[in-house]
């Protein structure tokens, strides 16, 4: 067997790689800067009288093929979770999977949405899955979905939506998920997005959500278990200061106290910032390359955190709730946040989940587009994206403000720049480096950031048959 | 646009009969002074005087100097002397070709990069990103003095300082403070924007006994190509962009210039574009220019045609071919053309003529043409 290898971050990505790696017999070191693993799902932001992950509460894209092989035995507190639009008046939207319920919920709004959505989501799911080719897997796309993707290449989200429907509410539902990955739902190509979401598979349900039992940590937790009696050795406390290398390839880590650690592979799970720019001398990463890194996403999704004394009866339902204006204003929104200022059209994501406490409800709200590093910072602007979400939800929701007894606010997570090309290209050019023996395995390997630990199963097997083929 | 003048284009302007011009680099250049063949043939039999300064000139400084240029160019600048120079390429990440040009360390922190073809944003962007200090040089003049009857010229004009091959001295020519190098075909003389016309005026005096011409942009570029040296823009397209991984050395047939012991901006994409290729002269049966096309020999391709241009030495069209392992003697074709591939170059400049005509289609070295492997 080859050397010992590295893994850097002890976040659902990092663990899950270290896993893969040390079940296939290799000897892993997973180095954690903070002082718990987790990361994003690690419970480390502080409301009322609980700690909650600054992360997501539900999961869109959780890998089934881990959570079998892994053995994870996930609970879920709700699975396929509906799609439900608030609207300023009238009853809310509601979308779940069956068709035919969105048929009879959308009959209210348009007759003809109703009539085309069945074949909108058959058409946009069967794309999704021949795209998972492209995505995940070493195979190839057949000359329909080529055509397709040829197309979506070039069509932005607001305007595939907007040819495909007429509701304003159905179009205004759609709103958060057309801001994912920071792009402006204007932009070309911008429609693929709403393909890789539907080409997530989650309970075995392709395009579903869904909110684990116990929240994020306990699949944390679970993943520790699993790892460490796979054989990794997890480090917590043990930030990496840099990469040893000799410029053309890794041969180690260097840790913050001065630590080598000499590797056969290394595999981060941070972003492609952070790992090819933050550990490596000037330019090692190739001057193109830390020049597309050096201007990070400009737009991305702050989280707001509420605890509730009473569970208000709209969010009765479990749900995926979402509170836009319009789609059309979304892409407005976008080039507001892209100048460093809050916006006033957002989107807001909501999820009540209950805490088992005092306070009995937990509500996690995403917001987009915010910008990840406003004009004179969060310092000033955090406080006004609290109040504009509490008088978005006081519009809907009358007296909400006096149910909040807690609230915290996450800002938005600092990523690569994300492009549309990197969701053409294949698997292997997401998960190699331009170093050699260095590997992305988190999110930066993913076609879209997301928490899945697709690409961490992924690139463990590449390691894998990479050292393999290297022999010993 | 606004094309701007050399420090020498006063003198262009009176010795330019026809009124041929170009741009190049920004600049306005004598395409020809009334005579193309005169010029080449001058070249090689006696010598001119060509402008060169809309050649791109920058210099590198700073503290981490060795580390940038180490890693930005192909062959390892850091190891050089003061005064001396390398031929270098700069790659994208992706492998891909941006650019030649000699590389020359001025001192032991300061290099100066001389290429045919501007590429200051790349080259600026990744300097800052080891904190070096850049500038441009282009504003300065530059002369090249080409032919067998260079050095003598120089001589009578007073420049004994003889720089040593891919190098260059400064020195002060009769108040004057020029850099006479050798980096190219000839000896480049490097002066003040202002002392210029001084320098021209000088050299054609010194040069007229030995009927020395200027040459414009066109004798030039025949004279490079005659001299096989292949050169961004003119012969080849390079790469603009930072992950395109085309034109790779392989196609151009410059792995000779791929220093493959150290580690440089695209090695991993240069390590994976596959085997060498060597870079070969083609004597083509036409006398009109073939576009870039296969090369085939009994209808299997064994290269490609990369530019061709019209040589007055030779009467016949010359051309740049890349060719990749072994090929049979004998003619080839590209299209309905039949060729002849040669060793490069076709004519090396300050040959006297009776050696020069054994480089005539069918080979000077008594292999059919074929060029050598090693």
């Amino acid at each position: 067997m080859s050397g010992p290898l590295v893994v850097i971050g002890a976040g659902l990505h990092g663990l899950v790689a270290a896993t893969y790696l040390a079940r296939a017999g290799h000897s892993v070191t997973l180095l954690e800067e903070a002082a718990v693993p987790g990361g994003m799902c690690a419970n480390r932001v502080p409301i009322s009288n609980f700690a909650v992950p600054p992360g997501p509460h539900l999961f869109t894209a959780l890998d089934p093929r881990m959570i079998k092989d892994l053995n994870l035995n996930l609970a879920f507190v709700a699975r396929d979770l509906p799609l439900v639009g608030l609207r300023a008046e009238g009853q809310p939207l509601l979308l779940p999977r069956d068709v035919h319920d969105v048929k009879r919920h959308l009959a209210s709004l348009s007759q003809r949405d109703g009539m085309r959505f069945a074949a909108f989501r058959r058409e946009h799911f069967a794309f999704a899955r021949a795209m998972r080719a492209l995505w995940w897997e070493e195979g190839t796309l057949d000359e329909p979905a080529r055509s397709t993707l040829r197309r979506m290449q070039v069509t932005s989200a607001a305007a595939w939506l907007d040819g495909a429907f007429e509701s304003e509410s159905l179009l205004a539902a759609f709103s958060f998920d057309v801001l994912a990955g920071g792009l402006s739902p204007a932009a070309a190509g911008s429609a693929l997005l709403f393909t890789w979401r539907a080409a997530q598979e989650m309970c075995g349900l392709q395009g579903a959500v869904a909110i684990p039992a116990g929240g994020p940590s306990q699949l944390i937790a679970a993943l520790v278990r699993t790892a460490e009696s796979a054989g990794v050795t997890l480090r917590c406390d043990t930030p990496v200061r840099a990469l040893d290398s000799d410029g053309e390839s890794v041969r180690g880590v260097v840790l913050a106290n001065g630590e080598v650690l000499a590797a056969a592979a290394v595999l981060s799970s941070l972003s492609r910032r952070q790992t090819l720019i933050d550990f490596l001398p000037p330019g090692t990463a190739g001057f193109a390359t830390t020049r597309r890194l050096a201007k990070p996403q400009s737009c991305g999704e702050a989280k707001v955190l509420l605890t509730l004394s009473a569970l208000p009866k709209v969010f009765e339902q479990p749900g995926r709730y979402v509170i836009a204006e319009k789609l059309e204003t979304a892409a407005g929104a976008h080039a507001v946040a892209r100048t460093g200022e809050i916006p006033a059209d957002l989107a807001l994501e909501i999820v009540a989940l209950p805490t088992g406490g005092i306070p009995p409800v937990l509500l996690s709200i995403l917001v987009r587009p915010v910008p990840v590093e406003p004009v004179g910072g969060w310092k000033d602007h955090a406080t006004r994206l609290v109040q504009t979400v509490l008088h978005r939800l006081e519009l809907h929701i009358p007296q909400f403000t006096g149910l909040v007894s807690g609230l915290a606010f996450v800002p938005p997570k600092h990523r690569d720049p994300f492009s549309i090309a990197a969701m053409m290209s294949p698997r292997r050019t997401r998960i190699e480096t331009p170093l050699k023996r260095l590997y992305l395995c988190g999110e930066a390997a993913e076609p879209v950031p997301c928490l899945s630990g697709r690409a961490a199963r992924i690139a463990a097997a590449m390691v894998a048959a990479d050292l393999k083929e290297a022999g010993p | 646009m606004s094309l701007r003048a050399t420090p020498f284009h006063a003198r262009a302007v009176e010795a330019n009969r026809l009124n041929a011009w170009e741009n190049r680099g920004g600049y306005t250049l004598a395409q020809h002074y009334g005579s193309l063949a005169e010029e080449v043939l001058a070249a090689r039999f006696g010598a001119v005087l060509a402008d060169l300064s809309w050649q791109w000139r920058a210099t590198f400084s700073g503290d981490a100097i060795e580390a940038f240029v180490a890693r930005a160019f192909t062959r390892n600048g850091a190891a050089l002397e003061p005064g001396l120079s390398l031929e270098v390429l700069w790659l994208n990440d992706a492998g891909g070709v941006r650019g030649r040009g000699h590389l020359v360390r001025l001192a032991r922190d300061r290099f100066l990069l001389v290429s045919p073809q501007e590429d200051r944003d790349w080259l600026f962007s990744a300097a800052a990103l080891y904190g070096v200090h850049c500038s441009e040089q282009s504003a300065a003049g530059m002369l090249t003095l080409i032919g067998p009857t260079a050095r003598k010229i120089l001589s009578v004009a007073g420049i004994e300082a003889e720089p040593p091959p891919c190098g260059l001295v400064h020195l002060t020519w009769r108040g004057l403070d020029i850099t006479v190098s050798r980096l190219g075909l000839g000896y480049e003389l490097w002066c003040d924007e202002d002392s210029g016309l001084i320098v021209w005026d000088r050299l054609m005096a010194a040069g007229r006994p030995f009927a020395l011409l200027p040459a414009g942009q066109a004798a030039l570029e025949t004279i490079t190509c005659e001299s096989g040296l292949l050169y961004p823009a003119g012969d080849f397209a390079p790469s603009r962009d930072g992950f395109e991984a085309e034109p790779t050395p392989q196609r151009l047939g410059l792995c000779r210039l791929m220093d493959r012991a150290h580690a440089f901006n695209g090695k991993a994409g240069f390590l994976a574009a596959g085997r060498d290729t060597v870079l070969s002269g083609l004597l083509l049966g036409v006398e009109t220019a073939v576009p870039p096309q296969t090369l085939n020999h009994c209808g299997m391709p064994i290269g490609k045609i990369l530019s061709c241009r019209y040589s007055p030495s030779l009467q016949g069209m010359i051309g740049f071919a890349i060719l990749s392992g072994s090929w049979p003697s004998g003619d080839i074709e590209a299209g309905s053309v039949r060729c002849r591939i040669v060793d490069l170059p076709f004519l090396p400049i300050g040959l006297s003529p009776d050696t020069s005509q054994s480089a005539a289609p069918g080979g000077r070295d008594g292999t059919g043409g074929r060029p050598r492997l090693t």
